[in-house]
């Protein structure tokens, strides 16, 4: 029980926090060719594009879709930002490339099948499946639209500026005054005034007023539809004949909606995502890989925090952040060790259960005989608090396994810092 | 939100989507707390109605369960908790139908993963109509001694370790359900124990907020110190910050955020939330602390000193004079469930019922030892089960094949006789199998197929006894009772019954012994001589060969062969047989598609 109601917490304090883990996890993330495709689904303008995953297929759309244009925008699809600054393991020089449409071809082949890493990725990169070929476009206006889930208002909550192109935070410290927030009835949903605030908030230089009505409305349908928890245009761009297109876009899905949501959540595309984590996920663990050297198993997401807090004060640094949840089955445990030993980063493992609502004597057999099905070759840190604390350190004592007992979870992470220096 | 205690004593719930364990710790927690009445109302439990057997304390109670929240609201009025443990699926749905619900106050949702924009939906309903929402994805909250929502606080040996059973001074609120069984070990630990504690839920949008809370417990006479366990990601700190600043909360607040190690990691995330950047910093562990400690909370300077930080700001206000003591009373023991208390061997308890035939608990079934796989393998018969079943022994082959022949020969007796007659009538009438057989079976008794279990008891009776035939035909004839087993409708001395001789043939071959038969067949010349259809009949033949079977093959003792007489077996060898015959009328009849039986005013007398 306990296991699922924290399951989801500490992803989205990470997520909205944002700054220790190296890549968004659980939060559905899709590729940028397939968030063109649903936006042209819905009626959003979006930049004529088509996505190729061999140089043969690249040929045949340039053929078919491209057959007049001179240049051509040559995208690397990972799900990851900052592709245009990222370095190819095979030396390419970034990501994105603007090339002669007969270039396209060549550039794409040194693209498919390679490891790009960007500040995003992390050293181990990701690989590039397919490329998006896109029209260049001549932009003469950029602007900035979002749609959040907004905390104050309860409810859906547009954010507009008729200036774009550079990150919302920018542009709140730069344009302050031309950034306008719609809050949206979430009963209702968005009404034609609602959406003509918003256009007069981005005030398009040439884009006719009821059309650039229509597509905020047809923007917000996609948001409510799709369970979308972030919906981020930047830029909303005006092209030379006075069009409004969505020229880049982020989008964001409510992972809690994926049961209402296959056809969205089919996207997903686990070449993308940490092995560590895809394993985690088989085993309804709650799994976040970082960089440290302590692994970590712990019953409780709030848990599992103070623990990689502590940790971090006594001079260790974590390797994860894993949940078992409240009613770890044996087999979860032994799924989590094998996880953990199969990292070569993990020096140590610390394992802090609190037995609230299983019996520390149960959790303990659990740890003893996960432990004997998985080869450990790092010291095992073990700290058991709550009901039948003590039959689970006898047990724990008994068992014969080098697992080291610790008192509280200060002295367990103690002896899990000093165990890696042995 | 704000204003003061949610629940009491006498708060009552509903608690939709029945689970057993909740609702038991339930139960169990109000025993603790010695409540008078059970927490939980009524169960909502889509499609079906009726009771649920629950304990409380040492008696069962039945809660009623109800099929929909609107007709559970009306039938408890007072229940002004609702507890869904609905899935995510469907736990916004019946959130929505419970808060439009006049009597309803407090709706806690367990479900993880809802919908966020569903979230959504009940915040702002619960906000424009004054009611509270706890969670999703919480274990829920509880108030010491008073009421608690569903699984919080774990099992009741944690329950009462942290004296949850009665009030203390403290109101706690945190994200993590997990934390809070942590926290509430600490608090009972280092202070009077808890007041109220609630666990707000890990959702990104949780339907009450940190602050609500707080503001709450500020409002709370007997809450003297508050404990709040922040987390990183989100601004809720911040409007705890805010309240503090503006002198909104009275009472000394000790607080952590959790989540200080995540500035260890450098990677730049690919976030495009539009707030998250410039958020990122604001919403960091470190800068809520820090924001919190300046808005004047007390903050340690790590989770493991929180503790000591809970227990010096606990211990100024008991030197301030500003905390009452606490009245300690020993909660009542729960009583164990048998189950497990017979599990751990705690308890011993007589068992109602002793079998000795057969034993169904292990790999497979055993009928008087002999394994399932041993009967069908080493091709064992009817025969053999029955002598297993009933006589609790392999009995040798002859024996077994000598009760399988009385079976084929007793199965049936045309559709004439009274069993098989009732049971066609009752076909006709359009009656189940189980009826038609057993209308069949309620006319075996002494004048129809009881003659075997009779003629066995005679003739034994009359052998043991040495009474020369003579002697047992004159005696039964002063008693007044016909000899059972001789006499035939039809049948003559010159014109056997073939089943009779069948019978004879087949023991005279097997039998070591047929000393009962011989003695019929003495029995039988002699009544012979008196008419010509005394002649001695299957029952008799059936009724004697069997006590040569008991007595000759050295399986029985005396005692054992008495009993076996005496109980009835041979009629229940005649009602096994003819169960057969009496199963195949009814089938017989039904596929025949007979119409109702009506016997005919012709064949009746009518007289006065």
């Amino acid at each position: 029980m306990v296991r699922g109601l924290l399951k989801q917490l500490t992803f989205r304090s990470l997520s909205v926090a944002g700054k220790w883990q190296q890549q968004q996890l659980r939060r559905l993330n899709i590729h940028e060719y397939q968030g063109a495709e649903l936006m042209s689904k819905y009626g959003v303008n979006v930049p004529k594009g088509v996505a190729a995953g061999s140089v043969d297929e690249v040929k045949k759309a340039i053929q078919d879709v491209f057959p007049k244009e001179s240049e051509l925008v040559v995208k690397s699809q990972v799900l990851a930002g900052g592709r245009g600054l990222g370095t190819f393991k095979n030396g390419l020089k970034g990501g994105v490339h603007i090339v002669p449409t007969n270039q396209a071809e060549d550039i794409a082949g040194k693209m498919l099948g390679q490891i790009l890493v960007t500040k995003q990725t992390g050293p181990q990169g990701k690989i590039v499946s397919k490329v998006y070929l896109c029209q260049k476009l001549s932009l003469v206006n950029e602007m900035y639209f979002s749609i959040i889930l907004d905390r104050k208002s309860a409810g859906p909550l547009i954010i507009a500026c008729a200036k774009g192109g550079t990150s919302i935070e920018d542009l709140a410290e730069k344009f302050p005054d031309q950034i306008i927030k719609v809050p949206i009835d979430v009963f209702t949903g968005i009404t034609d005034e609602d959406a003509a605030k918003v256009v007069d908030g981005l005030a398009p230089k040439g884009a006719d007023r009821n059309s650039s009505i229509d597509q905020v409305k047809k923007l917000y349908k996609l948001f409510s539809e799709t369970d979308c928890t972030l919906l981020e245009i930047n830029p909303l761009a005006e092209t030379a004949d006075n069009q409004l297109v969505a020229a880049d876009a982020k989008l964001n899905f409510d992972d809690n909606a994926a049961y209402r949501q296959k056809e969205i959540f089919a996207l997903r595309d686990p070449s993308q995502e940490d092995p560590r984590e895809v394993a985690a996920a088989k085993a309804d663990l709650n799994y976040i890989g970082l960089d440290g050297e302590i692994g970590c198993m712990v019953n409780g997401a709030g848990l599992a925090m103070a623990t990689m807090d502590i940790i971090k004060l006594h001079g260790g640094t974590p390797a994860n952040f894993l949940d078992v949840g409240g009613n770890a089955s044996e087999n979860q445990v032994v799924e989590a060790f094998k996880i953990l030993t199969s990292d070569e980063k993990v020096k140590a493992i610390l394992v802090n259960i609190f037995g609230g609502i299983m019996k520390c004597d149960v959790i303990a057999s659990g740890i003893v005989n996960a432990a004997k099905q998985v080869k450990l070759e790092v010291p095992v840190v073990v700290r058991l608090e709550g009901t039948n604390v003590d039959q689970g350190k006898t047990i724990l004592k008994e068992s014969g396994m080098a697992l080291i007992t610790a008192e509280d979870l200060d002295d367990a992470a103690d002896k899990a810092v000093k165990a890696l220096t042995k | 939100m704000a204003t003061g205690q949610l629940f009491s004593r006498t708060t009552q719930a509903l608690f939709y989507n029945y689970k057993q364990l909740p609702i038991q710790r339930m139960l169990d927690f109000d025993f603790l707390c010695g409540r008078e009445t059970p927490s939980v109302a009524g169960i909502i439990n889509p499609g079906s109605e009726g009771f649920q057997k629950l304990f409380f304390g040492q008696e069962e109670i039945a809660i009623p369960v109800h099929s929909s929240i609107e007709a559970s609201c009306a039938t408890h009025p007072t229940a002004d908790v609702f507890i869904n443990f609905a899935s995510y699926r469907s736990a916004a749905a019946s959130s929505m139908a419970a808060l439009k619900q006049p009597t309803i106050r407090v709706v806690a949702i367990i479900a993880e993963g809802v919908p966020e924009s569903d979230t959504k939906q009940l915040i702002a309903y619960a906000r424009a109509n004054n009611k509270v929402v706890i969670g999703p994805a919480t274990v829920g909250g509880i108030q010491a001694g008073a009421f608690k929502i569903g699984d919080t606080a774990g099992t009741i040996d944690n329950i009462i370790h942290c004296k949850l059973y009665r009030p203390g001074s403290v109101g706690f609120v945190s994200k993590s359900g997990g934390m809070s069984n942590e926290l509430y070990n600490t608090v009972a630990r280092v202070t009077d124990g808890l007041f109220e504690g609630i666990a707000i839920g890990g959702d990104v949008f949780p339907g009450s907020t940190l602050s609500d809370h707080v503001l709450r417990f500020n409002n709370i006479p007997q809450v003297k110190l508050i404990v709040v366990l922040g987390e990183l990601g989100g601004r809720d700190e911040y409007s705890l910050v805010e309240a503090l600043k503006q002198g909104k909360v009275t009472k000394p607040v000790v607080a952590w955020v959790s989540g200080t190690c995540a500035r260890l990691f450098k990677s730049e995330v690919q976030f495009g939330h539009a707030g998250a950047k410039s958020g990122g910093e604001m919403e960091s562990a470190q800068a809520k602390n820090q924001a919190l400690r300046d808005a004047g909370a007390v903050v340690p300077t790590s989770y493991e000193a929180l503790e000591i930080a809970i227990k010096e700001t606990f211990e100024k206000l008991v030197e301030e004079g500003k905390i009452a003591p606490v009245k300690e009373f020993k909660p009542p023991q729960i009583p164990e469930d048998l189950n497990s208390a017979i599990k751990s061997g705690k308890v011993r308890a007589p068992t109602h019922i002793i079998s000795t035939i057969s034993d169904d608990r292990g790999e497979e079934p055993c009928y008087a030892g002999v394994p399932m796989s041993s009967i069908v393998e080493q091709g064992y018969g009817v025969g053999d089960v029955i002598s297993l079943l009933w006589f609790k022994r392999s009995l040798p082959s002859y024996c077994t094949k000598f009760i399988e022949i009385c079976i084929m020969l007793c199965a049936d007796h045309g559709p004439c006789v009274s069993g098989a007659h009732n049971s066609i009538v009752t076909a006709r009438a359009g009656k189940d199998l189980v009826s038609c057989l057993v209308a069949g079976l309620l006319t075996i008794g002494p004048r129809f197929g009881g003659a075997v279990d009779d003629a066995a008891r005679y003739f034994k009776d009359a052998y043991d006894r040495n009474l020369t035939p003579y002697e047992f035909v004159e005696s039964m004839k002063k008693k007044g009772i016909r000899v059972p087993g001789i006499g035939h409708r039809i049948k003559r001395g010159d014109n056997r019954d073939k089943r009779v001789e069948l019978l004879q043939a087949f023991a005279r071959t097997h039998f070591p012994s047929v000393k009962y038969m011989e003695y019929a067949v003495q029995v039988e010349t002699y009544t012979l001589s008196k008419a010509n259809n005394l002649v001695l009949n299957v029952d008799g033949a059936i009724g004697t060969l069997f006590l040569d079977l008991l007595a000759g093959s050295g399986m029985f003792t005396k005692p054992e062969i008495d009993e076996i007489v005496e109980i009835g077996y041979l009629n229940g060898l005649f009602v096994l047989a003819r169960s057969i015959g009496l199963i195949g009328h009814t089938f017989d009849q039904k596929r025949l598609k007979q119409p109702l039986y009506r016997h005919p005013w012709e064949d009746v007398l009518y007289t006065k």
